[in-house]
């Protein structure tokens, strides 16, 4: 998509008013571009205000109660899988060890952390520069860190919304994966939309890669292997990644995830650290 | 603890860690105005009592997917009933189309929009020229994407494209008048 037409579509996105196709076109298309980024959020205000719609009406005097009752029964949330009680709990049961903070929680509270502490070191840095122009070298790695580590986790927020979204669909299906013979504590699960036609890939228990080295999904299908995106992982070993414009991802028959240069590269080459076949867990 | 001292992003870090009295909070500080628009966009006070229900479930199972960097929550909490309750108006067409009836939908976007206390919000709605006011009920109260909305109208596509984009705009600038008005 290109942004003339991005454009033209944002406002029928902020009405909730494009078919399923063209939300996710768009939304792939504004992940990635920051001037249409910038449109959307400058735009998005009249949207924010037409939510604000109508006074209060109360809500139902006995609904308090019935939904504290339901989660009061449920201990963890339950209902639906969420992000909290869905796919990481079982993402977590699914490793034998127990991996320190992995509740999306955490991982949410720690974006914000970051992105503040990283705002300050950068801060820093541009202080640093105006006051010594001799800006060192070291300085300049870990502004150029920085920087590529906020891009990261602006990725991980739009998947993180992605995924919020998708636990909130009926009819959602999962596929583990497992490590592979390089990452063997590692493992994977790709969560599907209903109609398999996008999902999310999470992982935990990978190791952080270099900077020059990106983790890439592919899927195959009579042996003919296709690329389904590249991502990293924090520091806690967790990653994301939106997988979506490959048509019916049921159709493929098996997972693979391996290390990468970190542009990509058009055939696997590294080592193989997450494998299983297209398997459906089953809907949830 | 004193919930209801917290901010709003302080409580749904509460409730991700499943601390089911800050969902309370929650739920005391927002419930009435995700029910208000669940009813205003569904007209049935049971469609819109289900609404709220199940946001607040997805609230308590989701939290931690809310950022609050990047929206207010009440901004994030309302998309979600927004989101809710277009699904629920499409399922109903779906349901509609399925044992054909009469196309009451056009006829009610409407007067389901009008009964409903709009406050600023209402005024500016109102003074909307009439072809755009339309396509903001069809797209936003009603749940119908620009290419129904093309086809029911009659309206090329980009037309309507066009008349989402300026009543947009008019109602943002609308809004920020009054709001500047207040100051
Ligand atoms: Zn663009």
């Amino acid at each position: 998509m290109k942004c003339e037409e991005a454009g033209e579509l944002i406002h029928a996105y902020l009405l909730g008013a494009l078919d399923e196709d063209e939300r996710r076109g768009l939304e792939a298309h504004v992940r990635g571009c920051p001037d249409c980024l910038a449109v959307y959020y400058e735009e998005s205000q009249s949207m924010e205000m037409l939510l604000r719609v109508g006074d209060p009406v109360p809500a139902p005097l006995g609904l308090r109660k019935r939904i504290l009752d339901m989660v009061n029964a449920s201990a963890r949330p339950a209902m639906r899988p969420g992000l909290i009680g869905g796919p990481l709990a079982l993402l977590r049961s699914a490793l034998r060890q127990p991996v320190a903070a992995t509740a999306m929680a955490v991982v949410s509270i720690t974006l914000v952390v970051l992105s503040g502490g990283a705002v300050l070191l950068w801060q820093e840095v541009n202080e640093l520069k105006d006051e010594d122009s001799r800006l060192s070298a070291n300085l300049q790695d870990q502004l150029d860190q920085i920087q590529e580590e906020n891009e990261r986790l602006a990725q991980t927020i739009v998947n993180q919304l992605d995924l919020a979204y998708l636990a909130s669909m009926e009819g959602v299906s999962t596929v583990m994966l497992e490590g592979g013979d390089s990452a063997p504590k590692s493992t994977g699960m790709l969560m599907l939309s209903p109609n398999a036609t996008w999902g999310v890939l999470l992982t935990l228990g990978l190791e952080s890669l270099p900077r020059d080295k990106v983790y890439q999904l592919w899927l195959m299908s009579n042996n003919i292997r296709t690329s389904a995106g590249t991502f990293k992982v924090d520091s806690a070993g967790q990653g994301q990644l939106m997988v979506q414009g490959l048509g019916d991802l049921r159709d493929f028959e098996n997972l693979e995830v391996s290390i990468e240069p970190a542009e990509g590269s058009p055939e696997a080459s590294g080592a193989n650290v997450l494998k299983g076949p297209m398997v459906i867990d089953g809907s949830q | 603890m004193e919930y209801h001292l917290l901010e709003d992003s302080e409580l749904t870090s509460l409730v991700a860690s499943g601390d089911q009295q800050a969902l309370a909070a929650l739920y005391d500080r927002h419930a009435n105005r995700v029910f208000s628009l669940a009813l205003t966009l569904l007209g049935d006070y049971h469609d819109a009592e289900e609404v709220t229900q199940d946001v607040i479930m997805s609230v308590w199972q989701n939290s931690g997917a809310y950022d609050p960097l990047r929206a207010r929550f009440s901004t994030w909490i309302a998309r979600i009933a927004h989101n809710r309750a277009v699904d629920e108006l499409r399922r109903r067409r779906k349901r509609a189309a399925e044992s054909p009836l009469e196309d009451h939908e056009i006829a009610q976007a409407d007067s389901t929009v009008a009964g409903i206390e709009y406050e600023t919000v209402r005024s500016a709605l109102y003074e909307l020229p009439e072809e755009h006011r339309r396509v903001v009920y069809l797209g936003f109260f009603q749940g119908y994407t620009h290419t129904e909305i093309s086809k029911m109208l009659d309206r090329p596509l980009g037309t309507v494209k066009t008349q989402m984009r300026a009543a947009l705009r008019l109602l943002r600038d609308r809004v920020t008048a009054s709001a500047e008005e207040v100051l």
